[in-house]
């Protein structure tokens, strides 16, 4: 899977980091760093969580 | 007496972060107290931990530092002399635009152009006296236009303190998912938790958003709206405006078109303390009595202030990573915020 996220809908509220710390990071000034773009199948689940509890809708994810 | 009154409790969540929120706020428009209650004489106001002194001189609304330049007393200890500010410890008399016109203590010595009040921007607007300490406002006063239309009777509730900053009063007022909860039976209901669906929009000075939620018929009808005494709840339009920073315009219409609006604004007095001023207008049953509604909503606002205070910090943490957020329900929220502190960034770039 590909992740792709719009940074101009991003508020850098971390909700992502919450549910896949592996794949986002919030830097120091608040901006969200990829650490992954293309995860591996095992983290589908919580890559997921994460598409669907970023409240500014701003992650989706690609095949 | 229970422990929780009596100390104050130091917490772990007095963040650089809230004071970076506090800092920035003297950019702004700021309400001191209703219009009514500014008669012929000064008034003392606290606005961001500043002792300010409002009064009328000359026709018009004049706002200062409350401090005397001879001897640092507060003029707003003295009184009113045609279209002066006369101060009671020495009797200097300021003119409306605060420069010193009579030392009477020698009435042939020269008076130093720097004998002068600190003067700050000073509006009389929607039943209000607003304040703005710095050069230029970053924003208007919010409108409030059903304060002059005639088809609305307009009312006030007297102010009210809370224990929080007015980000976290304000935010408040706009949080959907808790109404309820805290609200149970009189704004919303628990068997019905769910925030509708609702877009938020950024304009360019104000958030806007509008939502139709199913209000309990005994409430409407305890405010003497038309509702259908059939039903156990009505669906209720309800429009919000957040004019940024600490402003609520809600409008709310039922089915059979009775309207009411609640225009509610914050009085940051200090980084952790908020005053709110609350009009509420209608458009019916301008023959009730106006008690009903001005209880009703310092009902609201004390099962509101509860919960409130509670909240550590006190004022919102703009880095929004430090609380959580539902998609959906918390979008008010999460945009007010974002905004929010764009402009701390915005300020503090501007200071630099």
């Amino acid at each position: 899977m590909r992740i792709v996220v719009d940074y101009d809908k991003c508020a850098s509220t971390g909700m992502c980091m919450s549910f896949a710390p592996e794949v986002f990071q919030l830097q120091g000034d608040g901006t969200l760093l990829l650490l992954d773009e293309n995860p591996p199948d095992s983290l589908r689940e919580a890559v997921q969580g994460a598409v669907d509890g970023c409240p500014t809708e701003a992650i989706t994810i690609e095949q | 007496m229970t422990i929780s009154q009596q100390v104050s409790v130091a917490n772990d969540w007095d963040t650089e972060k809230e004071e970076r929120l506090y800092r920035s706020l003297d950019r702004y428009w700021h309400p001191v107290l209703y219009a009514e209650d500014l008669g012929d004489q000064p008034v003392k106001v606290v606005l961001l931990e500043k002792q300010i002194v409002v009064v009328r001189l000359g026709g018009e609304v004049r706002a200062f530092t409350d401090r005397c330049a001879h001897r640092g007393t507060a003029v707003s200890l003295g009184w009113v002399e045609g279209d002066c500010l006369r101060c009671p410890y020495h009797g200097w008399l300021y003119n409306a635009d605060g420069q010193c016109v009579e030392y009477p203590a020698r009435e042939d010595v020269a008076i130093s152009p720097q004998a002068k009040l600190v003067r700050h921007h000073a509006a009389e607007r929607n039943g209000l006296i607003y304040v703005c300490m710095a050069d230029e406002p970053r924003f208007p006063i919010p409108e409030f236009p059903e304060f002059t239309d005639p088809s609305y009777r307009v009312i006030s509730v007297p102010p009210y303190d809370w224990k929080v900053g007015p980000a976290r009063r304000t935010e408040n007022f706009v949080d959907f998912s808790h109404f309820a909860w805290v609200h149970d039976g009189v704004l919303a209901s628990r068997d019905e938790p769910v925030v509708p669906e609702h877009k938020v929009v950024r304009g360019d000075t104000e958030l806007r958003t509008q939502i139709v939620v199913e209000e309990p018929a005994e409430t409407a009808k305890t405010r003497s709206m038309s509702v259908d005494s059939t039903q156990t709840s009505v669906p209720g339009e309800r429009n919000y405006r957040v004019p940024i920073p600490f402003t609520v315009w809600l409008e709310q219409k039922m089915p059979g078109g009775d309207t009411f609006v609640l225009f509610m604004v914050c009085l940051p007095i200090g980084p952790k303390l908020s005053r709110s001023f609350t009009f509420y207008a209608r458009n019916f049953a301008f023959d009730a009595d106006d008690q009903i509604y001005i209880k009703f909503q310092q009902e609201i606002a004390e099962a509101d202030r509860v919960v409130a205070e509670s909240q550590r910090p006190e004022e919102l943490p703009i880095d929004l990573r430090e609380e959580m957020y539902v998609r959906g329900a918390d979008a008010m929220s999460v945009e007010y915020r974002r905004w929010l502190l764009e402009l701390v960034k915005e300020s503090e770039s501007a200071e630099a």
